[in-house]
């Protein structure tokens, strides 16, 4: 009978013990469950701050790097534009004039000594004058037209002729890039045309 | 038994702390690349700002100038004023080879080199050039597109302004 009562209170005893580590160790467990999802929150938070910094919010507009793109671009045209060419002579301005005004028609007003017409020796030199310039610079990226301007679309016009030169260093005209971007008006025969460069 | 838990939840405990220090880590490296990289950004931006700024005082020196009647043309220079620069700057009123200080407050640590690229010709002009004393040194150079004007011809060629910066 005494051991029975005896076996009885040990019984009590380790349940009572043994309830007491389980709820314990149950606190402690959801207290370090409530901690690993804060420092997941906080992980992500900083992760989607980061996201946000570099990838959704636009790079900020730098005005030093806009008037280095603006001079540079400004520089490029206004002196290729009255470089005076190996044809005849004649500056870059002379060879759009005659480009846009015979251009598709075949009967080029000038012809320069090595058989080309004002179009190609003014494509090519454009190009020739490009490589050795802005396609150095590794950060440069342009997009240069020389066209009819569509006044009301503000761009190139889109009908054969329209467009008598195109040029191009990667695109800055794709994507959300930032640009700068350079007019300079030429009268010609035809009416207007247009160099544009737009640089980023 | 009881001892093998206990062992165990260390063991899950070191392991969540090893994770833990080594995602802190991670973090603190990102952070100092990014730190490191936006403070070379800023360099280089300060160094390119020197650059522009040594590129706009040399196109807008008289001595290099192309004027018509009076006229200064922007972006402009004459390759006879240029050659007579280089002259003045090299060599001292005796024809003897010497170096002028002159520009040296003006352009400070810098070189500043013109070259003629089309028609295509190897000419160029070194208006200056001044290496910092010490040996150590950055240098960022800087193009600009320029037009070189010849009043003989009456032609003008396409150049370009190398402007380098010593930091």
């Amino acid at each position: 009978m005494i051991k029975e009562i005896k076996n009885n209170n040990e019984l009590k005893i380790k349940h009572s013990y043994s309830y007491s580590i389980f709820s314990f160790s149950r606190k402690i467990k959801s207290q370090a469950e409530i901690m690993g999802i804060a420092i997941v929150m906080v992980l992500i938070m900083i992760g989607i701050v980061f996201v946000i910094k570099f990838v959704v919010l636009p790079e900020k507009t730098n005005t030093k790097k806009a008037y280095d793109q603006t001079q540079l671009s400004a520089n490029f045209l206004s002196t290729s534009l009255k470089t005076t060419t190996e044809c005849n002579g004649f500056t870059m301005t002379d060879l759009i004039q005659d480009c846009a005004a015979n251009y598709g028609k075949g009967s080029y007003r000038y012809r320069c000594p090595d058989g080309r017409d004002s179009c190609s020796f003014l494509n090519d030199t454009m190009e020739l004058l490009l490589n050795a310039s802005l396609n150095k610079m590794p950060n440069v990226k342009y997009d240069l037209y020389i066209c009819y301007w569509d006044q009301y679309n503000q761009e190139c016009g889109t009908e054969e002729g329209d467009i008598i030169g195109e040029f191009k260093k990667g695109s800055c005209l794709s994507g959300r890039i930032e640009y700068e971007s350079q007019q300079y008006p030429i009268k010609t025969d035809v009416g207007t045309r247009v160099v544009q460069m737009y640089i980023c | 038994m009881r001892n093998n838990k206990a062992q165990i939840k260390m063991m899950e405990t070191i392991s969540v702390l090893i994770v833990f220090i080594i995602i802190i880590v991670f973090m603190m490296i990102f952070y100092i690349n990014i730190s490191s990289s936006s403070n070379n950004v800023a360099k280089e931006d300060e160094t390119n700002q020197k650059a522009v700024e040594l590129a706009q005082k040399v196109s807008f020196l008289p001595e290099f100038q192309c004027s018509s009647k009076n006229i200064v043309i922007d972006n402009c220079f004459d390759i006879f004023k240029l050659d007579s620069f280089i002259y003045y700057v090299n060599y001292d009123s005796n024809g003897q080879i010497s170096q002028n200080t002159t520009y040296y407050d003006m352009f400070e640590y810098g070189r500043v080199v013109i070259g003629q690229i089309y028609p295509s010709t190897n000419q160029t002009w070194e208006i200056y050039d001044n290496k910092p004393p010490y040996k150590r040194y950055d240098e960022k150079t800087s193009f600009i597109p320029i037009a070189l004007y010849e009043p003989n011809k009456k032609e003008t060629y396409f150049g370009l302004l190398n402007v380098t910066i010593y930091r």
